[in-house]
């Protein structure tokens, strides 16, 4: 057999990986920034943004339009991936996505549980509910969801508290949201039904999408990702199983729920603003693998950049779309159209170099 | 005289209501090589576990140089002792040489990449145990032989002073148990410890100096090895008879009847 260059991580080799993908990330946010349905696109954006010369009309179509959402959408894809691998890991599941854990069904919960609240009239408790908005409602039910689940986690008896009741009781939490979520929108008018099914679908339409909203949520997740590299060496040794981690020198629980509890305080707060966005989480880290290898000390900052690279490529296409069906379809649509078919060739790319005994 | 290095005490324990381990004592000096036998479900890979403290005992306390274990971090532990598990499944392709690397986790910082002397030492390691061809081998096409020599020489890289094995050679050929085996003497000889679950009684005679016999979660016997293997005890523990001949001149055990 030939000897070949090792493929264990070099910083070499990580800051190779972590600027090709950051490449992609802008050359994507720039194709988005330059891409318009108006006639002012290409060339002229870059050019009117390097000398600084934009009419009213453009700088508000770069500025106020094109910008916050090409930033949004890189925010809740980095958040969308990361989680994906991290539940990945921690979870020693290949096909645990963000959403794995119930955060979906609490977030969606919350929610359509506000949307329908609005619709029924409950007199003076509407004056409490209109300080409300979805996406409050929304990350307060994901957050609710991840305390019932860590609850239940905790109450098991000791020796007894591994992944899988965790994995159990978050499959069993977002059954539960569906029923109730199915319900409400049986019983609500026809016209909020179709508001909470768009809700669901996930969109990167967003009301009042500010710059201080955006620098809010980003900052959240910018920090939730530096503790996740934090622990990036630790998932490594965790995706092997409880006793190998412990044996090797991991706080294995406190490390679970750290991390655990960090990559779902990212998502909820990604999920919130956007309602349900799949196959990001699942896609994104699955085939950087196939690139970068499993080390997160490499893949979780990869990941970052590859999920806000997908998800403003989706974005971008939803754009797209409207010129052929004149209406925006939910980013969550064409992530799945992209993504699922994107995963059965990663899967079978993964099958055949384990055939052929190399990575 | 000084502490033992490994030191057991009233080591109770037991899953969901069912006992497992009544009352273990064992001593395990500095340079012992000991050998843990009994029937399947005696509990000896709890007492493994308990030893490397993988799990919280019911009662009784694990001390490691006279500190006990449950004041000690993860990674203090880990410095001290390695513990070689049953090769599990892996999920995630790292390759055999990646998974070697992994030996240096308690001893190297959070942000640190894997150095070239690092590397130098994997591969010496795999080289001793005959594997460092499949260096780069993801971890999901190796055999559950191959697994099992990297997990050794992973043992091998972390350089702890007792090592903790659990049926090392389970999954290994015979050429390849005897190869396991030698590293447990060199390690012996180097001034390191040894306690390996095992199951082939003649290996135990050959490669150990000590040796527990654990039946029903009770430590029945445990001394040196050629004095403390008889026939009635080891009938009594398996509930087969067994008998002890020479080959070669090495202790072998054979079904009677």
């Amino acid at each position: 057999m030939t000897t070949r260059r090792d493929r264990a991580l070099t910083s070499r080799g990580l800051w190779q990986a972590v600027l090709a993908v950051s490449l992609l990330y802008v050359a994507v946010s720039v194709m988005a920034l330059t891409y318009g349905s108006s006639d002012f696109g290409g060339w002229q954006v870059v050019s009117g943004l390097v000398s600084g010369e934009l009419t009213p009309s453009q700088h508000a179509i770069v500025w106020h339009a094109r910008m916050p959402r090409i930033l949004f959408a890189g925010i809740v894809g980095a958040a969308l991936a990361v989680g994906g691998a991290v539940f990945q890991a921690v979870l020693r599941n290949p096909l645990a996505d963000p959403y794995i854990l119930g955060i979906s069904g609490g977030a969606a919960l919350g929610g359509t549980l506000l949307l329908a609240l609005e619709a029924a009239v409950f007199g003076g408790a509407m004056t409490y509910l209109g300080q409300l908005s979805p996406p409050i409602a929304a990350f307060i039910g994901a957050m609710g969801t991840l305390s019932i689940i860590f609850g239940v986690a905790r109450w098991t008896p000791a020796g007894r508290t591994g992944n899988y009741v965790l994995l159990l009781t978050g499959v069993i939490v977002n059954a539960f949201a569906s029923a109730v979520i199915l319900f409400l929108k049986s019983v609500v008018s026809a016209r909020k039904a179709q508001e909470m099914l768009f809700y669901l679908m996930g969109t990167l339409t967003v009301e009042g999408l500010s710059f201080q909203l955006i620098a809010s949520v980003g900052g959240v997740v910018l920090a939730c990702l530096a503790a996740i590299i934090w622990y990036a060496r630790d998932l490594n040794v965790l995706s092997l199983g409880d006793d190998e981690a412990a044996a090797l020198g991991v706080d294995v629980e406190r490390t679970r729920w750290w991390t655990v509890a960090i990559a779902s305080l990212a998502v909820a707060c990604a999920v919130a603003f956007t309602g349900l966005i799949g196959f990001v989480g699942l896609v994104v880290p699955h085939g950087l693998r196939l690139v970068v290898g499993p080390d997160h000390r490499v893949l979780i900052p990869c990941c970052a950049l590859g999920g806000a690279a997908f998800l403003t490529g989706a974005d971008l296409l939803t754009r797209a779309s409207f010129a052929v069906f004149s209406t925006t379809l939910p980013v969550g649509v064409v992530t799945a159209f992209v993504g699922a078919p994107l995963f059965v060739v990663f899967l079978w790319r993964n099958l055949r170099q384990d055939a052929e005994g190399v990575r | 005289m000084s502490e033992p290095i490994l030191q057991i005490d009233g080591l109770t324990h037991g899953f969901a209501g069912v006992p497992v381990l009544h009352q273990v004592d064992l001593t395990v000096e500095a340079g012992d090589s000991m050998a843990l036998i009994g029937p399947n479900g005696a509990g000896k890979t709890t007492l493994l576990r308990a030893a490397g403290g993988l799990l919280e005992p019911d009662a009784g306390s694990v001390r490691i140089d006279g500190r006990d274990l449950a004041e000690m971090s993860r990674r203090e532990i880990a410095r001290r002792m390695s513990y070689l598990s049953q090769a599990t499944p892996q999920v995630f392709d790292f390759s055999a040489l990646e998974l070697v690397l992994m030996g240096f986790h308690a001893r190297t910082g959070r942000f640190s990449l894997p150095s070239k002397t690092q590397r130098e030492r994997a591969h010496a390691a795999m080289r001793q145990l005959e594997i460092e061809h499949l260096a780069e081998r993801p971890a999901s096409v190796l055999s559950g032989g191959e697994l099992q020599r990297v997990l050794m020489a992973r043992t091998l890289v972390a350089r702890a002073d007792v090592w903790l094995l659990d049926e090392p050679t389970s999954h290994l050929d015979v050429r390849h148990q005897l190869a396991m085996l030698r590293q447990v003497g060199g390690h012996v000889g180097d001034g390191g410890t040894v306690l390996a679950v095992l199951h082939d009684l003649g290996l135990v005679h050959r490669f150990f100096d000590r040796v527990a016999v654990l039946k029903a979660g009770e430590l029945v016997a445990t001394g040196p090895v050629d004095e403390t293997l008889n026939t009635d005890l080891l009938s009594d523990v398996f509930e087969v008879e067994l008998v002890r001949g020479e080959v070669d001149g090495q202790t072998v055990w054979t079904v009677g009847g």
